[in-house]
């Protein structure tokens, strides 16, 4: 005769402790699946994506440069103190995308990190409620090697187009002989200085 | 000895041991019970055992020390990636320039680069402590789970401890019904035999007691 429920509680006991067990293996197997996205991993994303947008900083400044020079030296202007300005201005400007540029590198790092550990998260949550290690180790798997594998870096834009713009703005100016409005006229933009009230101030952002 | 008083002896044996069959299987249940229970506690108190450091590492990781690391760590390193862009080689510059010019540049761009730095620090602090708060959800989230899964089979398992001496019990009250029924027929029995067998008249000569006296 039996006493008791005793088969009862250890088969719901030992169910209970199957559905930990496949839980604690799914974790590791997700786990694993994301390991290989460490610090170096994410620094080495970086360093390559600089490296294929620097080269294209480089040429658009010294195209930039060297039309900045061609102009000067068609005004004569190649040995003024206005060339030094502008020279000045331009390597400011030149400054400002290397640091946009490597902020912008940084920035779609830090993405893919948001989004690679919230992947990661969303797939333990599964698992958590559905206890099927085997899916979930697929799942990461596969959502892994999709983060990983090498996206597209897009070309960037011209960069130095709103300070040519300014500076053009500057070489009308001169040319129909508008009287300069000061020191610096790459500081103000075009169609403001038939109105000294409509002074505005030059942007660098050209992110 | 007759058989009778043999019953009702037997009787009352079988009742008394039915009642404490009926105690053992009470005592069963409250003992599986408590046993069920002080696992439980057990489990969940290993489970809190594995969640208080990880909370406890999270805690220490979001000290202002630490945050005042971290955007620290950013910015150097984002300074450091700065420095290196602007050694970069651009090319022979065909413009003039002078000391003068060159070091108020110089000046406004090292500025502007402590600014940049700065911010960096302070997105490289605030993404490391999402990434590790995001960490630790996910590790709270494993350990609550399996805490209330394990929580959840409490009520089973008291079921079944309660269960557990509800058999012995049933026998216990089982042979206490039948060890009463026999008791109540053995003295029944017993009580008949000493008035007499049907049949035959009683043995003093006394009238029955519906049979008046005259007068």
């Amino acid at each position: 005769m039996s006493f008791g429920g005793g088969d009862g509680s250890q088969a719901i006991t030992q169910q209970e402790a199957q559905r930990q067990a496949l839980i604690s293996q799914g974790a590791q197997q997700v786990n694993q699946a994301f390991a290989g996205y460490t610090p170096q991993f994410y620094e080495g994303m970086r360093q390559n994506v600089l490296a294929a947008q620097l080269p294209q900083v480089q040429r658009q400044y010294q195209q930039t440069q060297g039309q900045l020079a061609s102009n000067l030296g068609n005004q004569g202007l190649i040995r003024s103190s206005a060339a030094r300005n502008l020279g000045s201005s331009l390597q400011e400007q030149l400054s400002t995308n290397l640091f946009n540029v490597s902020n912008q590198a940084t920035q779609a790092v830090q993405d893919l990190q948001k989004n690679v550990a919230g992947e990661k998260s969303n797939i333990l949550g599964q698992l958590e409620a559905s206890a099927q290690p085997n899916i979930a180790g697929q799942q990461a798997l596969d959502a892994a090697s999709r983060y990983s594998a090498p996206s597209i870096i897009q070309p960037l834009g011209n960069l130095f187009q709103n300070w040519s713009n300014i500076y053009l703005a500057r070489q009308i100016g001169q040319t129909y002989g508008q009287p300069q409005q000061s020191q610096y006229p790459f500081q103000y933009q075009q169609g403001s200085q038939s109105s000294p009230s409509a002074k505005t101030p030059i942007s660098y952002n050209v992110g | 000895m007759s058989g009778a008083e043999v019953a009702a002896l037997v009787g009352v044996a079988a009742s008394a041991a039915g009642t404490g069959l009926s105690m053992a299987g009470a005592a069963e249940s409250r003992d599986r019970m408590n046993r069920t229970i002080e696992q439980q506690l057990a489990a969940q108190q290993q489970f809190q055992r594995q969640a208080s450091p990880v909370f406890q590492q999270s805690l220490q990781e979001s000290t202002p020390q630490r945050v005042q690391s971290q955007i620290d760590l950013g910015s150097q390193s984002a300074s450091e990636m700065y420095n290196r862009l602007r050694s970069l080689p651009t090319g022979t510059s065909s413009l003039p320039t002078d000391d003068r010019t060159q070091s108020q540049t110089q000046q406004k761009i090292q500025q502007q680069q402590g600014a940049q730095a700065g911010l960096q620090g302070y997105q490289a602090s605030s993404l490391a402590q999402w990434l590790k708060d995001l960490e630790t959800r996910n590790q709270l989230g494993i350990i609550s789970n399996l805490s209330q899964g394990q929580a959840n089979i409490t009520g089973p398992l008291l079921n079944y401890a309660q269960q557990a001496g509800a058999g012995l019990a049933g026998v216990g009250s089982l042979l206490g019904t039948g060890g009463s029924l026999l008791g109540m027929w053995g003295a029944l029995k017993s009580g008949q035999q000493q008035q007499g067998s049907p049949g035959h008249p009683p043995t003093d000569n006394s009238p029955p007691p519906y049979i008046y006296p005259a007068g």
